[in-house]
């Protein structure tokens, strides 16, 4: 980052995303110094505090015999402090810009593979594929019908193949 | 001698028609899929593990360690082609290998390539075959408190070698030790971070989270940078290696044998900093280091070299100690235990066929690489033209049925979609997924060990201190980490990870 930063700044904090681009396009300054690894500690210390607080009743015991909420609450504590050493670090020190995000192929990759899951106990197994190669395709540049039909005829089929009369899989293959 | 029993043993085990059938498959497959561009061996050997489920052990073994060197051989021949290193291990191959290939000599660095890697390989098995046993046996006097020092002495050693930065990588092992404390405790019969759903009870799935972190999550970052367009690759005239080009390279295959078998065997070492290291050899021995990123076939030898001997000798630690160094060898041992085998000293005692087995595999498997490849060159390289748009919906679909199939639950696959988000996230933060992996695996075999070691103390945790191997191995760990705090060797380590 080429401009020196200083003091709380007073632009809004408005949504990470959005805001820090365009700052960064800008070339102004980022209320963070490091708002790559602020996130990141956040996020562990998150992990942590929310392992500390579902295992809030968990049995300890004692050290010569420890019960069911000992590892946790250990690996719990650690986290947070890990967490915490990273935010600090973030808010002490420069560090990476906040990276852009692939929202387009991150939404779609997991939408097709949510609706496969969802779909392939009641629809059965050729439907899924069908379902997952037409959501999955919006994730890049999408293929023209015709391919695209193809493709998921040849997957489906090739599915069938192999896990239902190859491996002899008890799959549901039909609605 | 009983090492050439052993190996005539394994041989046998290893030559049967259906294993070696298994292990040129598991070649195939993993070099097939190790060419896509963006899918390293990790995510290669995550997403083929539900193939083995329905083979044998030692047959699925066989077959993994094959899926492994064909996909790290894939990924030498994508940076070379295209320079997209498929994972961070051919990074330095992208450098003087995908400058041999501008200057049209692709044939000539994917043969060497291929050949280094063999004679790396072939060295580093037979250190496999002669140091596994006597480290077991220093692993069989071993109480839980020398395991939980050891276990602690391979993260620590994992985060210190990796790259990026240390307190982020020891953040994603303690993730990964708390998602594998996810279901029913297995002392007390408690129920553990499972938000009231049976599915959990169990546990979390090894193959979702592994699918969901490293092939959805890589899948998603191609994409990103790709958009899906197919990929313009390198033409090859000749494969086959001038004499002056044999000259230079053997000396460096050498070189890089040793280094990458070296740093192999330490906890976290791995294929990377064997590559990286070799390489940054090879330009300090040179008489030209100018020479370097301009297509100099040390450059591609060495680190190819280095990286298949660092890759196998992983196998080391992980089939003598049960304690996997790096993630993919965190895999392996996944695999193993869905079969029902516990990886550890006991192993070679108890199931000579199975240890001796995949170690011969992996002699046979490395000439069958070569055998594979070097004619199927241009194969590759068509597969390589092929949009990526066509490729990942297929990708998808095999990750989904994998996981589906586990147990017909549509619930893993719901899993692996999270995991996948997860590992995105990561990979965005600069958290890499790869100690979460070691931390889960080793998650439940450190809680057993730590709380059976204060129950034979009594609750004295100084035990793992004045123990003397358990003394010794965490002084080692405490060592590694202040070392990594020190500011010169820091900038020296990132020193070592800079591409030039």
């Amino acid at each position: 980052m080429p401009t020196p930063l200083h003091g709380p700044s007073t632009a809004p904090r408005g949504t990470p995303d959005g805001a820090f681009q365009d700052r960064k396009a800008s070339g102004g300054h980022a209320p963070v110094r490091a708002p790559l690894d602020l996130a990141a500690g956040l996020l562990i210390a998150a992990f942590g505090i929310g392992a500390l607080w579902l295992g809030r009743d968990w049995p300890t015991g004692t050290l010569a015999s420890v019960q069911s909420g000992f590892f946790p609450r250990m690996i719990g504590m650690l986290m947070v402090l890990a967490g915490a050493l990273v935010t600090g670090r973030a808010l002490l020190t420069h560090g990476a810009a906040w990276p852009s995000w692939g929202w387009r192929p991150l939404i779609w990759v997991t939408a097709a593979v949510l609706a496969f899951a969802g779909t392939v106990e009641t629809l059965g197994l050729v439907p899924a594929v069908l379902i997952l190669v037409g959501l999955g395709n919006l994730a890049g540049q999408p293929l023209r019908p015709v391919p695209l039909l193809l493709l998921g005829g040849a997957l489906a089929a090739g599915c069938v193949a192999l896990f239902v009369w190859g491996l002899g899989l008890p799959l549901r293959v039909w609605p | 001698m009983d090492l050439l029993g052993n190996l005539l043993l394994g041989l046998s085990v290893s030559l049967s028609p259906d294993n070696l059938l298994l292990c040129f498959g598991g070649a195939l497959i993993g070099t097939l899929i190790g060419v896509l561009p963006g899918l390293g061996p990790t995510a290669t050997v995550a997403m083929l593990l539900p193939l083995t489920f329905y083979l044998p052990p030692v047959g699925a073994l066989i077959m993994l360690a094959g899926i492994f060197y064909g996909s790290q051989y894939g990924g030498s021949a994508t940076a070379i082609l295209v320079n997209l290193p498929g994972e961070s291990s051919s990074v330095v191959t992208c450098l003087d290998g995908h400058a041999m290939a501008r200057q049209g000599r692709a044939g000539v660095a994917l043969a060497t390539a291929a050949l280094a890697s063999l004679f790396a390989g072939i060295v580093t098995t037979i250190l496999i075959a002669v140091a596994g046993p006597p480290l077991a046996g220093v692993a069989l006097a071993f109480g839980p408190a020398e395991y939980v020092s050891l276990m602690l002495l391979g993260l620590i050693g994992a985060v210190t070698l990796a790259h990026g930065s240390v307190v982020k990588a020891i953040a994603m092992i303690l993730l990964g030790l708390l998602l594998s404390m996810v279901g029913t405790d297995v002392n007390s019969g408690d129920t553990r971070f499972t938000f009231g759903l049976p599915q959990l009870y169990d546990g979390i799935d090894f193959v979702p989270l592994a699918m969901g972190l490293f092939g959805l999550a890589e899948i998603i970052s191609s994409l990103e940078q790709t958009g899906g367009a197919g990929q313009t690759t390198a033409r090859i005239a000749s494969l086959w290696p001038k004499r002056e080009d044999v000259r230079q390279a053997w000396p460096a295959t050498v070189r890089g044998t040793v280094m990458g078998a070296l740093l192999g065997i330490l906890p976290g070492g791995g294929a990377t900093l064997g590559s990286f290291a070799a390489y940054s050899l090879e330009k300090k021995v040179s008489r030209h280091p100018e020479r370097f990123g301009h297509g100099a076939i040390e450059g591609v030898a060495a680190p190819e070299a280095a990286n298949n001997a660092a890759s196998q000798a992983c196998f080391i630690p992980m089939l003598s100690l049960g304690i996997p160094p790096n993630a993919i060898m965190a895999l392996m041992i996944g695999a193993m235990t869905i079969h029902g085998i516990t990886p550890g000293p006991q192993i070679m005692a108890k199931q000579p066929e199975l240890f001796w087995g995949m170690i011969a595999s992996m002699l046979i498997g490395n000439v069958i690489l070569v055998i594979l490849n070097l004619p199927m060159i241009g194969l590759w390289v068509r597969l390589l033209r092929v949009p990526y748009g066509y490729l990942f919906p297929a990708i998808l679909v095999f990750c989904c049925i994998g996981t589906y199939t586990l147990n017909n639950s549509g619930f893993n696959v719901l899993l692996m979609a999270l995991f996948g988000v997860l590992g995105y996230a990561l990979r965005k933060l600069d958290c890499e997924p790869a100690p979460l992996m070691l931390g889960f695996v080793l998650g439940p075999m450190l809680e057993e060990n730590l709380g059976r070691a204060l129950l034979l103390s009594g609750g004295d945790p100084t035990v793992f201190a004045t123990r003397p191997i358990s003394g010794s191995l965490l002084a080692t760990a405490a060592l590694l980490l202040i070392l990594m705090v020190m500011p010169s060797v820091r900038r020296r380590r990132d020193e070592a990870f800079k591409d030039d």
